[in-house]
């Protein structure tokens, strides 16, 4: 009140000076009673405009716009009102009622006005706030952040996942505030939306950020750090859409990253993650855009990319920015082999290989020769242990020999691949026709998210896959039957290929159930865990091989404690174009606790596609699971949505 | 025997689980703790990509110190993102900024004269060597 009561008394200035100090008592009554009334005003002013239901209001609120949505905003602190997260009115009223509230000496900053910018620029452009009535805090600090941050516009930023990380193969995105005099990207500030948790990757981690356990929240940072982490530490190539909001909105969205800092979410990895979270902040700088309404029920940054691009004149303009590893192969691509093998024994050694040779080259040939062994060194010691040093002696050296010198680097020329937005939809649905046995049958199969090996390939990162809640359904009309015949909780695929150069693990796991055919039981529907590890490298530009070592456990009740156990090898050969894909595999394993006995399979598999979102494919199969071989072939029709 | 292959596999399969888009696994050092820490907006914010927070050879420094190999590995061919970055942080005009970049690279045998340099020293010697040169040191 203290500062609605100076105001007051400066307008009544001269009364002060004339009447007797007695009637100080009625004259702030008055003021009293004028700001009450003025509050009063405001209230009744926002009903009639029904302000609490616009859809900007409940956007700075989180809540979606049906009138029964709740604020995703789970910390209780965010709201003014104990119902305001349900209660959108209950949250306006008391909101509109702090601005009024005196400012305390020497936290000027902690006023309701302060601390909710957002709320009160928009309560204020809707409903104009008397100034002598209800007057505006100076709000020091926010105003110099605000002027530091210097807003221009955004950009979505997706970093997309790394080849031999494939458990990050949903991506991830951030916002890029531009500047209006920046001049360095590396120095623009970044939004960030994470869960707050120190726990590594494992069953619980997994479970609780797929139920909610741990808070999100929304964080700024420097976007050299975002550069730092996932283009050179995770060798996630990046790339950058610049969208098409005003200087005014991304100011605005801003006020409200501000406010923000008192809310927390409760996380959850398949839909309010970051991809969602940020979506809900685009909203907030401009309502119009109404993208969370479109989001299906995965949250997948990929698709939340696809929503903002399709937005009539949103997608100003994409950036890419290649990670470290696509920088070292897009350096040494045309390197001979002898090249190659001094860049290596430059980044283990600090020494060329053959000195004879490196000596019979010119500065510029040993220039590019230099810049290649800094990059993989840093490749090297960031998957090794996480981070880059750069007091390693052999570091030091290649840089002062690089210096000496004294010679231009070649340029980066880097032409963006497919981008991650054009490539196929990340749902698929399958009807397929084909044969067990002799037995006719009918496949549909569906999986929400994300990209096998066999899917087109454009877009996506070669030789990754992942799997998340696929099924497959038969039908046999022989016997008017109708069964599942496999779910794959999760089924993930890396085969990262080995060069001479770097030398990453090729790795696949999986967690689901299949139809396994049991002798004088027939097929019975059996869970599998399975994971393995082994190598993969090409063999010509289009062919690559690989091999694993599996382990894999089984569960079905035809087993002693419901339980085996398969120690095994996967080998195969991969081949494709940018519409073609075929891949021929051989699978042996040795059963232990059932039937001691191999079981082997052998699967051939084509797969064509006939436009960006349907491609045809074709699978056969002669395998042996616990019962005699049986040959299986399926014909199907995919589309991708 | 049985149990111990239980257990390995369903050790290998665990550690594979989802990670979800909101977190990193790489363990970083950042200067604004916004990956796989989050905190709060303000504290982020006040300390790190607010210029007018923290004096300019402080965020200088603080963007050396973090992206040291990025900035060491431009100063010694004399261009790219990271220095270019650092040109902006030391408030090099950008009329001047091919000088500095050329300046870098020529001094880059005392900027770095032993490998125990840190930020603040490097920053130093490159900050005596600007106002010893008649462009730069204006």
């Amino acid at each position: 009140m203290t500062a609605v009561f100076q105001d007051c008394r400066l307008r009544g200035l001269s009364l002060f000076f004339v009447l007797l100090p007695g009637l100080l008592c009625s004259a702030s009554l008055c003021c009293a009673g004028e700001t009450d009334g003025y509050q009063r005003d405001l209230q009744e002013r926002a009903r009639n405009l029904q302000l609490w239901q616009n859809p900007m209001w409940r956007a700075l609120l989180h809540m979606g716009r049906s009138s029964a949505d709740e604020s995703r905003i789970d910390s209780p602190k965010f709201f003014l009102s104990p119902e305001g997260s349900h209660n959108p009115a209950a949250e306006g009223g008391l909101t509109l009622n702090s601005f009024f509230q005196p400012v305390e000496p020497g936290r000027e900053g902690e006023h309701p006005q302060c601390l909710y910018p957002a709320r009160y620029s928009w309560l204020n452009e809707q409903l104009s706030f008397d100034s002598d009535l209800l007057p505006e805090q100076s709000c020091s600090d926010l105003r110099q952040w605000l002027e530091a941050m210097d807003p221009d516009g955004i950009t979505m930023v997706f970093p997309e996942s790394y080849l031999n990380n494939p458990a990050s193969m949903f991506g991830h995105t951030l916002l890029r505030v531009e500047q209006k005099n920046g001049r360095s990207p590396l120095l623009a500030p970044s939004i960030n939306f994470a869960a707050v948790t120190d726990e590594k990757p494992g069953i619980g981690y997994a479970l609780k950020g797929l139920f909610g356990g741990y808070p999100g929240r929304f964080s700024i940072g420097l976007y050299a750090d975002q550069v730092r982490a996932y283009g050179a530490l995770e060798n996630r190539d990046i790339y950058e859409y610049h969208l098409g909001l005003s200087a005014e909105e991304t100011r605005f969205l801003l006020l409200h990253v501000r406010e923000l800092q008192r809310a927390t979410f409760d996380y959850f990895f398949i839909d309010e993650n970051c991809s969602y979270q940020l979506l809900a902040l685009l909203e907030v700088g401009r309502p119009s855009l109404d993208v969370i309404n479109k989001m299906p029920f995965a949250a997948v940054p990929v698709d939340t990319i696809r929503l903002l691009t399709a937005v009539p004149g949103m997608l100003q303009g994409v950036h890419y920015r290649p990670s470290r590893r696509t920088v070292l192969q897009g350096r040494t691509v045309k390197f001979s082999r002898v090249q190659k093998k001094i860049v290596r024994s430059f980044a283990v050694q600090g020494q060329p290989a053959d000195r004879i040779l490196w000596n019979s080259w010119n500065s510029a040939e040993q220039a590019e020769i230099l810049d290649a062994a800094s990059d993989l060194f840093l490749y090297d010691q960031a998957v090794a242990i996480g981070k880059n040093d750069a007091r390693a002696p052999v570091f030091q050296h290649l840089l002062a020999l690089r210096n000496r010198l004294n010679v231009d680097p070649s340029p980066d020329d880097f032409s963006s691949p497919v981008r991650p937005d054009q490539g196929h939809g990340t749902g698929r649905a399958a009807v397929g026709l084909g044969s067990d046995d002799g037995i006719f049958f009918v496949e549909l199969g569906l999986r929400p998210v994300l990209h096998d090996l066999m899917d087109p390939g454009p877009g996506y990162v070669n030789g990754a896959g992942i799997d998340f809640l696929s099924l497959r359904l038969r039908y046999y009309p022989e016997q008017d039957q109708l069964k599942v015949q496999s779910v794959d909780l999760l089924n993930i695929v890396s085969l990262a290929q080995v060069d001479q150069l770097v030398r990453p693990i090729s790795w696949t796991a999986r967690i689901g159930l299949d139809q396994m055919r049991y002798a004088g039981a027939g097929d019975r529907l059996t869970g599998r865990a399975m994971a393995g590890f082994g190598l993969s490298m090409e063999i010509t530009d289009v062919v690559s091989g690989y091999g694993l070592l599996t382990g894999e456990l089984l569960a079905n009740d035809r087993f002693e404690d419901g339980l085996n156990t398969i120690l095994g090898t996967v080998a195969g050969l991969r081949s494709g174009l940018d519409w073609w894909n075929c891949i021929f595999q051989a699978r042996a394993g040795y059963a232990f606790f059932y039937r001691d006995q191999w079981l082997w399979s052998l699967d051939f598999i084509q797969a064509l596609d006939i436009a960006t979102d349907f491609s045809l494919r074709l699978r056969v199969t002669r395998e042996q699971e616990f019962s005699g071989p049986t040959t299986e072939t399926v014909f199907s029709l995919l589309w991708y949505f | 025997m049985r149990h111990l292959l239980y257990s390995l596999i369903g050790l290998a399969l665990s550690s594979f689980l989802l990670t979800g888009c909101g977190t990193t696994s790489a363990p970083t050092e950042s200067s604004t703790n916004t990956t796989d820490k989050t905190v709060n907006a303000t504290t982020d914010t006040t300390s790190s990509s607010t210029p007018g927070k923290s004096s300019s050879t402080a965020r200088a420094e603080q963007f050396t110190r973090v992206n040291f190999a990025s900035v060491q590995a431009d100063i010694a061919v004399g261009s790219g993102e990271h220095l270019a970055a650092l040109a902006v942080l030391l408030d090099v005009p950008p009329e001047n900024e091919e000088r500095f970049f050329s300046l870098a690279r020529e001094r880059y045998a005392v900027l770095y004269a032993t490998p125990e340099t840190d930020a603040g020293l490097m920053l130093a010697r490159l900050n005596y060597a600007m106002a010893a040169d008649p462009e730069l040191g204006r």
